[in-house]
């Protein structure tokens, strides 16, 4: 059975708004079918888009103070390297110690700087840790004092060992050593 | 054009059933009242459906045009506060290395042993019968060593209430974990009761089995 042409034009002129909108409707269909994967890929891109958005907003949000506390640590840091030592000036780190001894009336009966290691593992210091082992003698009052110097003085101080014992078991005699495993923060 | 609205002839052939008055109805001229019904519901299907389809692509293209603005206005955004983020970036990483210097110096400062602080409040809690004979502070803990007057019973007893004294006191109580009694013995010279104690800091490792 075949179609001829005077059918459809036949059928054509005696339903012509049926045609139309059969027409009408494969057109949209076609047009919906072809447009739809746009929907997803804006979505996508605006999603990004929006993220992308946030993120800068949240950094000038964010860094709003920025400048000013950059500041305060420039400020700070400079403080610090005031307090800071050199590893490879000997003499004028032992001065330090001896000013002390010398304001305390303590006695060294060792002092010692160490070579200087890492202030934290890990790498990319700004610092180095300078050790020193230090005993001295002296009154229960004078090493106190030596102590709360140490740990309140110029260069920052990290105790990190301290002994404190008698120098003679003779009960009578009020001398004290002080055993000392501290370190100083130095520039490297 | 055919006649499509000329009545079938088979439906005036239809059986006649007793009428209760005289049926004067021409049925060959009368108009044919399905053909009229099918044109009407066909179109009208056709119609809707045609419309709801192009309803459906309007709210598509209605739907990609919004997103598209959207889109649009976030790229203007963007371009708006992108030199003021990179330069906000550059600044933070600046910020950091100054920030990464004082957190060293924090960490050098915080593992620190308060050494004269920790004497005098040992000093503060001795007891009347104590006399301490070393003071050994170390990054785990600190190890206290003295004697006691009085020998035996006596001697062990005051020991005894000194370490517990240690624990009530608040200030040690925060900075040590636990207060252990390591070591009591008698001292032939004097005969006098000698001790040790472990003051644990908290959070340190236990110390190493011998």
């Amino acid at each position: 059975m075949s179609i001829k042409n005077e059918d459809v034009v036949s059928a054509l002129k005696k339903y012509p708004l049926i045609f139309t909108c059969a027409l009408v409707s494969a057109v949209t269909i076609a047009a919906i079918v072809y447009r739809r994967d746009e929907l997803p890929v804006a979505a996508a891109a605006l999603e990004e888009k929006m993220s992308q958005s946030e993120r800068l907003k949240l950094n000038l949000v964010n860094s709003a103070q920025l400048a000013e506390q950059r500041d305060a640590l420039i400020a700070a840091n400079a403080a610090v390297a005031k307090r800071l030592i050199k590893a490879s000036e000997l003499a004028k780190n032992q001065q330090y110690f001896y000013r002390l001894e010398a304001e305390t009336g303590t006695k060294y009966k060792d002092l010692k700087q160490l070579p200087p290691t890492l202030t934290t593992k890990g790498g990319g210091n700004a610092y180095v840790a300078v050790p020193y082992l230090i005993v001295v003698e002296g009154g229960y009052s004078q090493l106190l004092s030596f102590m709360r110097r140490l740990e309140s003085g110029g260069p920052f101080c990290h105790v990190s060992g301290a002994s404190l014992a008698r120098e003679s078991s003779e009960i009578t005699n009020q001398l004290l050593v002080l055993t000392l495993n501290l370190e100083l923060l130095g520039q490297p | 054009m055919p006649p499509l609205l000329k009545r079938k002839p088979e439906k005036a052939a239809a059986p006649l059933v007793p009428a209760w008055h005289p049926n004067f109805r021409n049925f060959q001229r009368l108009p044919d009242t399905k053909a009229v019904r099918t044109s009407f519901f066909l179109n009208g299907i056709a119609a809707v459906v045609t419309i709801c389809l192009l309803l459906v692509l309007a709210y598509q293209e209605y739907s990609l045009m919004e997103l598209r603005r959207q889109v649009t206005e976030a790229e203007a955004r963007i371009e708006r506060d992108q030199r003021p983020s990179n330069e906000a970036v550059a600044l933070y990483k600046k910020f950091q290395e100054e920030e990464k210097k004082i957190v060293e110096v924090d960490t050098f400062l915080k593992a620190n042993i308060a050494f004269s602080d920790l004497l005098v409040h040992v000093g503060r809690t001795l007891r009347d019968r104590i006399a301490l004979q070393g003071v050994n502070a170390r990054d785990n803990g600190v190890i206290l060593r003295g004697l006691v007057r009085g020998a035996g019973d006596r001697g062990s007893g005051e020991a005894s209430a000194y370490v517990e004294a240690l624990k009530k006191d608040a200030a040690f109580s925060q900075l040590f974990e636990s207060i252990t009694q390591t070591s009591i013995a008698r001292d032939p010279q004097s005969g006098r009761m000698t001790f040790e104690l472990f003051l644990k800091f908290k959070g340190a490792p236990a110390p190493a089995k011998k």
